[in-house]
């Protein structure tokens, strides 16, 4: 069963490999270095030694040589005595055999074959110890003489291989030191990163309040810091997101349940009627009521399904711009919402002044016009006044206001003005055969323009409605509005 | 013959709701706003009460937390939310209803809630006939009718719907059950005998293209 290495496991190995070789290489080549140079000393100053005797000796037998041939072996003897006072092994051969041999070896082969005045030296092992050979073969009147001569230097050896010990130990135990305290110190760092990664795992399980950093922690200024601080601002837009989300989807189901209530008003009074009409014996003013009804209700339907198609349409096809008048506008909108005014005994009053040009639809303006107008006419009671401006606003843009001297709205219907099928009095706007879709429908044909509708309105002091358009020299492209088909506006 | 409380906002639907609720017998009045219930209710000693559950000054179920226990309720809505139909049962309503519906399933709930209740009516009377719906027998004249069981069930129907015209396979519904495999000429048959029996010919009217209905309001 192999599981991966963890990124802190794989730190670790590779920080104590490299140091672990370091430590070894260095070890190793100061250990390598220290030895030879000690072995080149040694040597050197066995060397010197058995050069000095060779010299000594040569002279020796020349002189021997010279005066008594037979007292050479004495004089062989004598040094090979002295030589092994000093710690030495002496033996010298004749023509590759030997005339006297001290030494461990029987025989050193390469004494036999050197050059006259060469000397050559090596180190073997015998029984169990290092020995070192020097041999010199002797020139001149000593041509094929050759003096060797042999060192124990197992000595040197043996203190080397303490001294190589020593450094392994050293060496195990600076490592074993190292790699503990490597792994306490990577486990310790590990840390943060475990607990940013515990707080990454809470929240894609869904714990959108948690964060790195804890409310009242100072920062960290690291790499992890700046990760955590990273991730905190990750959680921070996903949560707003998705309460906005949120928000939108209970907005959204808010709008259907009330569609679907708006539309099963009607259909059960519509229904229900039939049904009564079909079942009981109905004559009459009965019947005459129940039919009616039945007319009145259809009608709000089929109000409700073209206000319904309009915001929807809105939502989705670009506008079609062009430059409108101001003034004609106004006068067709007051026209068309006269007869109902009248109809109320309220006077609507129109002005449309020296107002600037609109960009946009006129049909969709027109009927932002007239639906402002009726809403006003609404809330008056009979001798109540509504007036229809037009006026140059501080940025150059139209502003058109509705001003009604009528009821007024209180706080919490001015909040809620807009929202689709909200209505302030319900009783008496679904009496009208309104369908809550007004405001809305205003709204969004304000919106498609540009252009912003404000309320201003205090209970008994009447409304203004106000909706201010950009200037035309801001048209260069007309807005659309963004793919939500019927949102509730603010 | 009960005394009903229509609490409705809708106009229509309230005025809709009382008609046929009096069709069949019973006495109405009506409401449009919470607190205008509420008054009424304290007003006057009611058997029933029809709750809109969205009645505007105070909503429905609040109302029904501020009425008597003993007074039996029965909520209408518009909401299908299930949620808010198990608050409605949970909080003691006898029942709840959602629009649109049936006018006979109103009336069959509105029935049912009365019965539960011991408010539903003992017996009804109409021409020379006296008809016990406690012992499920009807007297003319005085005399008792014999009946079959199913005649008898027939005619119970068509009193507790009275003024409303029932189809052939309602009527085999409720008078002969759910189960029943029979053919709706069944109901023909015995609503012939009723009328004879009865002497209600004339107001046992059959109804174009519906069925059948008994007419207790005299207009012809």
């Amino acid at each position: 069963m192999k599981r991966p290495l963890l990124y802190w496991q794989k730190t670790y190995l590779a920080a104590l490999a490299l140091f672990l070789g370091g430590l070894c290489a260095g070890f190793f080549g100061v250990f390598q270095f220290s030895c030879r140079q000690s072995f080149a000393a040694r040597t050197g100053e066995l060397l010197a030694r058995q050069h000095a005797l060779a010299v000594a000796l040569a002279d020796d037998m020349a002189a021997v040589l010279a005066a008594r041939p037979e007292a050479l072996g004495v004089l062989w003897q004598d040094t090979g005595l002295d030589a092994r006072r000093e710690g030495l092994a002496l033996a010298v051969w004749y023509g590759g055999a030997p005339r006297y041999n001290d030494l461990a070896l029987d025989a050193l082969p390469e004494a036999g074959t050197l050059e006259a005045g060469l000397r050559s030296w090596q180190v073997r092992v015998v029984g169990g110890r290092h020995l070192f050979y020097a041999a010199t073969a002797l020139a001149g009147e000593l041509t094929g003489y050759a003096v060797t001569v042999q060192a124990d230097i197992e000595d040197f050896y043996a203190d080397w291989q303490r001294t190589g010990a020593a450094f392994a130990g050293a060496g195990a135990g600076i490592g074993a030191v190292f790699a503990a305290g490597l792994y306490a110190v990577l486990r310790r760092m590990n840390r943060p990163l475990r607990a940013l990664t515990e707080t990454a795992r809470a929240l894609a399980a869904g714990d959108y309040d948690r964060r790195a950093l804890a409310p009242g922690a100072p920062p960290r200024r690291d790499e992890v810091g700046e990760l955590g601080g990273v991730l905190d601002e990750m959680a921070g837009r996903v949560q707003a997101q998705l309460r906005a989300l949120e928000a939108e989807a209970a907005a959204k189901q808010r709008l259907v349940d009330d569609l679907s209530h708006e539309m099963r008003t009607p259909l059960t009074a519509i229904g229900g009627y039939a049904e009564f009409i079909q079942r009981a014996d109905v004559r009459g003013e009965a019947l005459y009521e129940a039919l009616e009804t039945i007319r009145f209700e259809s009608g709000r339907l089929l109000r409700l399904s073209d206000q319904l198609v309009r915001l929807s349409a809105l939502a989705h096809e670009p506008l079609a711009g062009a430059r409108v008048d101001t003034a004609a506008l106004l006068r067709r909108a007051a026209a068309a919402a006269a007869p109902r005014a009248e109809a109320r005994g309220v006077t609507l009053e129109c002005s449309p002044g020296q107002a600037p040009p609109i960009w946009g639809e006129a049909a969709l303006l027109e009927s932002l016009a007239v639906n402002l107008c009726d809403n006003g006419v609404k809330a008056c009671a009979a001798g109540g006044h509504v007036a229809l401006r037009a006026a140059a606003g501080p940025d150059g843009g139209c502003v058109l206001t509705v001003t009604d001297d009528g009821c007024g709205m209180d706080a919490e219907t001015l909040a809620h003005i807009g929202q689709p099928f909200y209505r302030a009095d319900k009783a008496r706007s679904r009496a009208e055969g309104g369908a809550g879709l007004g405001v809305a429908l205003c709204r969004r044909i304000a919106a498609a323009h540009g252009a912003a509708l404000t309320y201003e309105s205090a209970p008994g002091r009447g409304t203004a409605a106000r909706v201010q358009f950009p200037p035309a020299a801001a048209f260069t492209t007309l807005q659309q509005l963004d793919d939500n088909p019927v949102t509730p506006a603010g | 013959m009960a005394t009903i409380l229509i609490a409705e906002d809708e106009r229509a639907i309230n005025d809709l709701m009382a008609a046929n609720l009096r069709l069949v017998g019973h006495r109405c009045d009506q409401a449009h706003t919470g607190p205008e219930a509420l008054q009424k209710a304290a007003a006057a000693n009611y058997d029933l009460v029809l709750l809109d559950v969205m009645l505007p000054g105070l909503d429905g179920f609040a109302v029904k937390n501020r009425l008597p226990d003993t007074l039996p309720v029965i909520f209408v809505t518009a909401r299908t939310n299930l949620t808010d139909k198990l608050r409605g049962l949970g909080l003691g309503a006898e029942d709840y209803i959602v629009k649109p519906f049936e006018i006979l399933e109103l009336l069959a709930r509105v029935e049912t809630v009365l019965r539960r209740a011991h408010r539903g009516e003992a017996s009804f009377r109409f021409h020379d006939l006296n008809v016990d719906l406690a012992a499920r027998r009807v007297l003319r004249a005085g005399r008792e009718v014999p009946l079959t069981p199913q005649e008898y069930a027939l005619l119970e129907t068509l009193v507790v719907n009275r003024n409303l015209a029932l189809s052939r396979d309602k009527l085999l519904e409720i008078a002969w059950g759910y189960d029943y495999q029979g053919e709706t000429r069944t109901v023909d048959v015995h609503i012939q005998r009723l009328r004879r029996k009865l002497g209600l010919e004339k107001e046992i009217q059959t109804v174009y293209k519906i069925g059948y209905r008994l007419n207790t309001r005299g207009e012809d």
